[in-house]
């Protein structure tokens, strides 16, 4: 457009010169030709003139010479000479004039010698005036007659060339006319010509302008409309001059680095930016210069935030010939696709299973890093090679058969698995999961070698359990027949005997049994052992049932062989009479695998016999005789006294249950009497402590000191109850550790006591925990008591393993021991062997440890010597204790 | 700083009652302190009714219970707490006498918050009446619903 208009102008500028010029050189010619014309009138009227004044001299040389005749007066001949001479100059003059006109040329020779012979016949005249006098001159009429007829002559050719010159005239006058009507016209044609471009021109760049006022105010809009766009981008933009001076920064760069455009213009990155940065924008522009033409860049660009990553095209900015004058960029923060895009890569680099993206040509475009982890392969081993390479030949078929479903088809592959070299030429059996997208296969693999080789090994198992089962199968019928034979080889045994379950249930018994008992196998078994053999309802005494069932839970309860004493039995007969018998029964646990009880089995002897025969006990005859009524009077006295030590033992348990009621009540409302004794003696003293003396004062605290130590003994004799009643819970316990465990828990109360514990590697025992910490800290805070005077104290706990069935454990001192005499007293409850104003305490420790070693199963002693150290000894069975 | 909560003790023995408050007074401990006689009292306090019908308002910060007492003892009282959906997050802190394995192991079985044995010497008594006072009345945080005065 602007181009246009300029060519326009130009045009216009170029038809108004050639008009102008074109009117110029018209009006020249014309002008040119009419001054010629012109030239030709005013030529032709001076030739009018030379030949009039050639008449007009001829005629006054005549008039002087007949002057001269008439008076003879010399004055007129000598004007007639100065005529001729007048005649001879216009003569000239009038052939310079007629020198372009041939026929007026010969006019004027014509002329010119009739001139000549009239001015001759003149001077004849002349010259017979002055020889002969004026008659004679004026007698000769014949030279008369010749001037007349030359004078006749002259006027006849000047008037022919006075015709021939006025005609000129007229035709030049006309032509002059013409010329300059012609030179008029031309000239006022040209000039409105001229005058009619110029306007057309005007017109034509007027409206140019106008438009281009237009398009100005249109490109001002659209420049501002970028502007706006420009300002409102959230990337960055600028334009740099190739010195990297600002010329434009848009409002994101303004923010960016905090300035005005206005401050940036001008200024160059250095003047902004750290260096590190500025040398980056600088680097960039040059490259721009260098490659000439855009540049895409990832750069560093610094926020008032801190440093961001940006992406940016900087390109050459060109002007009409091609030169660049200008760098522009564009620059986008791209931290968040950045930190996406991390994050991808991440979840990418980071995966456990092999991510890959490969392609139809048989190579893989990229694959994360697992696949080191899986195959041994790098990344770069393993994009550099045809997939194929890698897979196991025999998957070959089956792996393309699946990337032609994939780019082929179009389908995903959910589940397919192949086989893939190890760098280390293992197989790895990779399974896939892989979704295409045009040429490319997006997949996941997992290596699930294991769990295929698992798998296998699994298979394998299976088939051998099959095997196994079959031949178990086997064994089962096998053992089924010796089963048979076994329970009718059980049944036949000659002793007594009934199987029983742990919840007395009958499970056999032998022949011998069934017929002692007058029973039958069919009537027995399955039923409950009591629901089958219930104790006589007859006879109130009777105690057989309930002894078996003490004797049976004991069993249960230990786990081992229970002898009974003989036991009466009243058996009662299929036809309901009660029969008297005499049994000694032995309980037998059998433990299965598991160490649990299966089964327990009931041996009988049956001594009714005996037993019978003592009672009436007739005269003994014979010393065997003798010697088996005394076996029988023995065997009754045996079963006289289980059955009162079975009695004891009732009462005894009663009393431990009244004890333990009694140890209760004494806990909770004993100690309550003690406590409020101490509170109130307390209150009062706060309350009204400042009305006694001393002594009340002194009294007060006596009772309550004695409130206080009585709350120690009860608490103390009840811990000592406890031990006695708790139930052991036996456990597998590091004596090792028990120990060094209490010895650092006595730490606290050395107050800074030199002791040397000498402490041997102790056994594993099975026991009561808690029961033991009781003894150690017991004995081992005596030997710190007791010790007390010595510097260094010496306490050395060691134990003797060979000591076989049981561990001897011993606890010594170099303490202040103690006499012999008194040993017995010392594991009583109370007893003291020092005053408790030497040695505190309330003298229940050692009568603790030895109940509680009692209870294990142990014993306990001591050996001492005053002031030569005490030495205290306990034992462990080695194997769990039957009873607590 | 925080209110005070109130504290509900309940023991039936009279001279142990004077004890505790005064020991709960020896450090100046301001809560206002209820006391139940017995287990049955303990409850009508809890359900807001019998004597206690007009107290209607929230619940103690926390229980001093004493274990052995006439008509409804105080594992009785503690079960029938853990087993109200209403009451079971109160705290319930035994005092008693007694070291007995058996009433320490039930108490716990039932949820107790807290079993605290009363020694027989009234200083080690008052440091541990203080001690239980200060943890439940003034540093533990009480379920919402609590009563604060």
């Amino acid at each position: 457009m602007r181009f246009a208009v300029e060519k326009k102008i130009l045009l216009g500028f170029i038809v108004s010169v050639i008009a102008i010029a074109l009117t110029g050189w018209l009006s020249y010619r014309v002008t040119n030709r009419l001054t010629g014309t012109l030239d030709m009138v005013a030529h032709t009227q001076k030739a009018i003139a030379s030949i009039e004044s050639v008449s007009a001299v001829l005629t006054r040389v005549e008039a002087e010479q007949r002057g001269y005749l008439l008076t003879g007066s010399e004055k007129f001949l000598f004007d007639s000479k100065a005529a001729t001479v007048d005649l001879q100059a216009n003569l000239s003059r009038l052939r310079g004039l007629t020198s372009d006109n041939p026929a007026q040329q010969r006019y004027l020779s014509e002329l010119e010698t009739l001139v000549a012979r009239r001015l001759a016949l003149l001077e004849e005249r002349i010259a017979i005036y002055r020889r002969s006098g004026p008659q004679v001159a004026a007698a000769d009429t014949s030279i008369t007659a010749q001037g007349k007829e030359a004078m006749d002559q002259v006027r006849r050719i000047i008037a022919q060339m006075h015709g021939e010159e006025d005609r000129l005239l007229l035709q030049r006058e006309r032509a002059a006319r013409e010329s300059s009507y012609w030179s008029t016209v031309i000239i006022i044609g040209s000039s409105v010509l001229a005058i009619l471009v110029g306007l057309g021109a005007a017109m034509v760049i007027r409206r140019d302008l106008r438009l281009r006022e237009q398009a100005e105010l249109k490109l001002q809009e659209s420049q501002a409309l970028l502007e706006s766009i420009l300002d409102h981008t959230p990337a960055i933009v600028f334009l740099k001059d190739l010195q990297g001076r600002y010329l434009f920064a848009n409002r994101r760069l303004e923010q960016v680095f905090k300035k005005s455009r206005q401050e940036l213009r001008g200024k160059t990155i250095s003047d902004i930016a750290p260096r590190d940065l500025a040398h980056q924008s600088n680097d960039h522009l040059q490259l721009v210069l260098e490659r000439q033409g855009p540049v895409e860049i990832e750069e560093i660009v610094e926020h008032p935030d801190g440093r961001r990553p940006h992406y940016a095209v900087k390109f050459p900015i060109r002007d009409t010939a091609g030169k660049i004058y200008a760098i522009a960029g564009i620059s986008m923060d791209v931290t968040e696709r950045k930190k996406a895009e991390d994050e991808r890569d991440r979840f990418f680099s980071l995966s456990l299973d092999l991510l890959c993206i490969s392609s139809a040509d048989g190579y893989f475009r990229r694959v994360s890093p697992a696949v080191t982890e899986i195959l041994g392969w790098s990344v770069e081993d393993f994009l550099a090679r045809p997939f194929l390479e890698f897979i196991h030949p025999d998957d070959h078929a089956a792996t393309l058969h699946q990337i032609e479903k994939q780019v082929g088809k179009g389908q995903s592959v959910f589940h397919f698995e192949n086989r893939y070299r190890h760098k280390d030429g293992n197989w790895r059996v990779l399974s896939w999961r892989s979704t295409p997208q045009g040429d490319l296969m997006y997949s996941i693999a997992r290596d699930v070698t294991e769990q295929r080789a698992a798998d296998a090994q699994i298979a394998q198992l299976n088939a051998a359990l099959r095997q196994r089962a079959t031949e178990l199968e086997k064994a089962n019928t096998e053992l089924l027949h010796r089963r048979a034979e076994l329970q009718s080889l059980f049944e036949s045994l000659p002793g007594l005997y009934l199987v029983l379950k742990p919840n007395l249930q009958i499970v056999t018994a032998s022949d011998a049994y069934l017929k002692a008992t007058m029973t039958t196998r069919a009537g027995i078994v399955g039923r409950g052992l009591f629901e089958v053999f219930p104790d006589n309802p007859d006879d109130p005494n009777a105690t057989g049932t309930s002894n078996l069932r003490a004797s049976l839970n004991r069993v249960l309860k230990n786990g081992t062989s229970d002898t009974m004493a003989i036991q009466k039995y009243d058996v009662r007969r299929p036809n309901g009479v009660f029969e008297e018998r005499y049994w000694s029964p032995v309980n037998s646990p059998v433990l299965g695998a598991d160490r649990q009880i299966e089964y327990i089995i009931h041996r009988v002897e049956d001594v009714t016999e005996f037993v019978l025969q003592k009672q009436p006990n007739g005269a003994a005859e014979s010393s065997g005789h003798h010697l088996q009524a005394r076996m029988e009077q023995m065997e009754a006295e045996v079963f006289k006294s289980s059955q009162d030590v079975q009695t004891a033992n009732r009462k005894l348990h009663a009393a431990n249950k009244e004890l333990e009621a009694f140890s209760y009540s004494v806990s909770h409302d004993l100690r309550a009497p003690l406590r409020h004794i101490d509170g109130f003696v307390d209150l009062l003293t706060k309350h009204n402590g400042d009305q006694l003396d001393d002594r009340g004062r002194r009294y007060l605290k006596i009772i309550a000191d004695a409130a206080r130590q009585m709350g120690t003994l009860i608490d103390d004799l009840l811990v000592f109850s406890r031990m006695g009643r708790a139930a052991l819970r036996h456990q597998t316990v590091d004596m090792n550790a028990l120990l060094h465990e209490t010895v650092s828990s006595l730490q606290s109360e050395l107050n800074g006591r030199n002791v040397t514990w000498k402490i041997e590697t102790l056994p594993l025992v099975q026991a009561d925990a808690a029961m033991l910490r009781q003894v150690a800290i017991n004995l081992l805070s005596n030997a710190v008591k007791y010790t007390r005077p010595r510097d260094p104290a010496v306490v050395e706990i060691g134990c003797d393993s060979e000591a076989a069935p049981e561990y001897k454990f011993f606890v010594r001192d170099n303490g202040v021991g103690f006499d012999m005499a008194y040993a017995d007293k010392l594991f009583g409850v109370f007893q003291r062997l020092h005053r408790a104003d030497e040695f505190e305490g309330t003298g229940i420790g050692l009568a603790n440890v030895r109940r509680i070693i009692a209870r294990h199963g142990g014993r306990t002693w001591a050996e001492a010597k005053v002031n030569a150290g005490a030495t205290f000894f306990f034992t462990l069975p080695k194997s769990k204790p039957n009873s607590a | 700083m925080t209110p005070l909560k109130r504290i509900l003790l309940v023991e039936d023995n009279h001279r142990d009652v004077e004890l505790t408050l005064a020991a709960l007074d020896e450090f100046k401990l301001a809560n206002e302190v209820v006391v139940a006689r017995d287990g049955v009292e303990a409850l009508d306090y809890l359900y807001g009714r019998g004597q206690f019908v007009q107290h209607g308002n929230g619940l103690p910060v926390v229980v001093l219970l004493d274990l052995k007492m006439p008509r409804l003892d105080g594992l009785e009282v503690l079960r029938q707490i853990r087993n109200d959906s209403a009451l079971k997050s109160v705290p319930v802190v035994m005092i008693t006498s007694s070291r007995e394995e058996q009433d320490l192991v039930r108490s716990y079985e039932l949820g107790v918050n807290a079993y605290v044995v009363k020694p027989v010497d009234f200083q080690k008594f008052v440091e541990s009446i203080k001690q239980v006072g200060f943890f439940w009345a003034i540093i533990n945080e009480p379920p919402p619903g609590t009563v604060k005065r």
